[in-house]
């Protein structure tokens, strides 16, 4: 025993080291397949910007138009090599410089994500948190209640919100808060891309938010609370807190007991879909016409702006593989079966 | 000797929404003070379902139809068990006067607290006691109980089996209640932890005097530790008396074909089982539940429960063979 208590830190560097291996290998991983399939692509970049610029009407000669694909080709560095282009892209990543925007040229890519990111951050991230949050406690205690009929009435609701796809939901408040009770006048946060932390613009970015906050929130809410009862229903029926109700301990222990045990695994699922926000609400955004990271990828996929895509592609892997990291990393503070090994 | 308990003409079962499983019908029984009493019976014959109904944890769609359950403490008080509501046993009778070993004890204990906070939470629900205090008095404890006072810093899971089994007889002994039930509190450990966690259970027994009632379908556990035993079939107790008597005689045909089946050192013949299956609960055969698999039945135990009558001293026996 004594032997056991001195040794205790070891799984738990071990268990970090190893974490953090895994966290590098996946970004790694992410990266480079996102690099292979966007050299893959047999679109050319140069001669889809030339084509965009003979269309709205410039005149060039077919010696310009080569020279100017030169130049293109250079300014983008695709007249490398392969290797070579995958070592800047790779270093790209790491500086956080992505070349410039090809739809919003010559805007650097890095400055078109850092405008949209707080934005979609800001609507992503408080509604996850708060959809959890509702998600979780409602879900523990329809468990803990579970023969009660309200129980089985938010169960209902709750299956039957989930499986609607958000467009959907989006497009009906879209609908009923400016059609039928017109309080929605805005056009998304459009006109306002300008982030700071003053009282107006607060205010403001909250009323522009709510609505498409709220269809978020009512979906994912429903799948927490979905997710929650099935995980608290299941901890319920294990021998330690049957145990635990045998032994006569009060009513909210119990609950304390069910709720840290099926909390475990819903923060694993917490992490990763904070993760996800560097991928924006893409649909969403969209609608709302809300400045987030969504709508800038929906108009760098329109817009074949291969920079861009890559740009918010690099992110969203290391936002995802980062988020899993810290999950790893603070799971043992949560878990002692991990802190001390075996279990 | 002294009464511990006297549970009366007791009836209870699972009631779903449409079929009733008849688990424990019409069992009556004495434990008294200073004893280890074994119920023994094949699987699903009730002996789980009755130790829950004496430990009054009755939830649904556990139902007790009938029967009292009358418990005298320690202190010479006496409790009503099977009247009393779940909150009120939970306040004035569990663990001060009757605690529990549950079924796969090994897995019971919570895997993210400490092992001394499954001590501290006895004391804190059932003395009012401050964290600190109840640390402190789990310690003493563990330690006068003969077990390393390192496992109380223990998670669960770094503890072998037989620790984490002992660790739960010791929480179950903490109050030094006048009543253990016991059910199946070793099914899951191999022979050699078996016995380490039934003498540890034994020796505590003696120093404490209470009594036990221990639950196994194992007869060798029954005939090495139990003093008086009852034999379960079908939800019915259908022999009851001194362990070493009914392994000597057995009086009822199922004990007797339970016994005939050990095998013993020696012995190379073929051992012959008991024809058939133990029954369907929910829908039981009438009169004497054993008939059908009975090689002594006669017409009338088709029809007719045998009574639970007094064989002998401390002997007691329902079967119509001894019908006078």
């Amino acid at each position: 025993m004594k032997k056991m208590e001195s040794r205790k830190f070891k799984p738990l560097i071990a268990h970090m080291l190893s974490r953090l291996l895994f966290f590098l290998l996946t970004v790694w991983i992410g990266l480079t397949v996102t690099f292979i399939i966007s050299r893959a692509n047999p679109v050319d970049p140069s001669v889809t910007l030339i084509s965009r610029l003979l269309s709205m009407g410039a005149h060039l000669r077919p010696e310009e138009i080569l020279a100017m694909k030169q130049q293109i080709m250079e300014l983008y560095g695709l007249e490398k090599p392969p290797y070579l282009q995958y070592l800047s892209f790779l270093k790209g990543v790491l500086s956080g410089n992505f070349g410039p925007s090809f739809t919003s040229f010559p805007t650097p890519v890095i400055d078109l994500i850092y405008n949209s990111l707080p934005w979609t951050i800001l609507m992503l991230g408080f509604s996850t948190i708060l959809s959890w949050v509702i998600g979780n406690i409602i879900g523990v205690l329809a468990a803990i209640f579970s023969k009660k009929r309200i129980s089985r009435a938010l169960e209902w609701i709750a299956m039957s919100l989930y499986p609607v796809p958000y467009v959907i939901l989006a497009l009906l408040l879209f609908l009923l808060f400016s059609l039928v009770i017109p309080i929605y006048k805005g056009v998304g946060g459009a006109g306002m891309t300008k982030f700071s932390l003053s009282f107006s613009f607060i205010a403001e970015a909250f009323k522009r938010l709510s609505i498409p906050a709220i269809s978020i929130i009512m979906l994912s809410a429903a799948s927490w609370f979905l997710s929650m009862k099935a995980l608290a229903l299941s901890v319920k029926g294990e021998d330690f807190v049957n145990y635990a109700v045998i032994r006569g301990l009060r009513r909210k222990t119990i609950i304390k007991y069910v709720t840290r045990h099926s909390l475990l695994p819903q923060i694993t699922a917490l992490a990763l879909s904070l993760g996800y926000i560097f991928n924006g609400a893409l649909i969403t955004e969209h609608i709302f016409s809300y400045p987030g990271l969504g709508r800038l990828l929906y108009q760098a996929i329109t817009g074949a702006d291969y920079n861009l895509m890559l740009g918010i592609l690099s992110y969203s892997i290391v936002g995802v593989a980062t988020a899993a990291l810290i999950l790893d990393l603070i799971y043992p503070l949560i878990d002692p079966r991990i802190r001390y090994g075996g279990g | 000797m002294d009464l511990v308990l006297r549970g009366l003409n007791i009836k209870g079962g699972y009631e779903m929404s449409k079929v009733y499983v008849d688990a424990v019908n019409n069992v009556s029984l004495e434990l008294y003070k200073n004893e280890i009493f074994g119920v023994a019976g094949e699987s699903g014959c009730g002996k789980s379902t009755l130790v829950k109904i004496l430990y009054g944890y009755i939830e649904p769609p556990l139902k007790l139809k009938s029967g009292s359950i009358e418990l005298y403490s320690n202190d010479e008080k006496s409790f009503m068990i099977s009247s009393l509501s779940l909150d009120d046993l939970r306040k004035t009778v569990w663990w001060k006067h009757i605690s529990y070993i549950p079924q796969n004890s090994m897995n019971v204990l919570n895997p993210t607290t400490r092992v001394k906070d499954h001590f501290a939470e006895m004391y804190k629900t059932y003395t009012g006691m401050k964290k600190k205090e109840a640390y402190a008095m789990a310690r003493k404890y563990v330690e006068d109980f003969g077990l390393p006072s390192d496992a109380l810093q223990a998670f669960p899971h770094q503890l072998s089996g037989g620790m984490r089994q002992r660790i739960v007889i010791a929480v179950a002994l903490l109050l030094q209640p006048a009543m253990v039930l016991a059910d199946e509190p070793t099914s899951a450990l191999d022979v050699i932890n078996q016995r380490a966690a039934l003498m540890f259970l034994k020796k505590a027994q003696e120093r404490l005097k209470n009594t036990i009632v221990l639950v196994s379908h194992d007869m060798g556990i029954h005939s090495v530790l139990t003093d008086r035993m009852g034999v379960m079939y079908a939800g019915n107790i259908v022999e009851v008396g001194g362990t070493q008597a009914i392994f000597e005689k057995p009086l009822h045909p199922y004990t007797e074909a339970l016994i005939e089946s050990l095998p013993r050192l020696g012995d190379k013949s073929q051992r012959t089982g008991l024809k058939g299956q133990p029954p369907d609960l929910r829908q039981p055969p009438s009169g004497c539940r054993f008939h059908p698999r009975c090689p002594y039945s006669k017409p009338i135990c088709q029809k007719e429960e045998p009574e639970h009558g007094k064989r002998e001293k401390d002997r007691r026996v329902s079967c119509w063979i001894y019908a006078s």
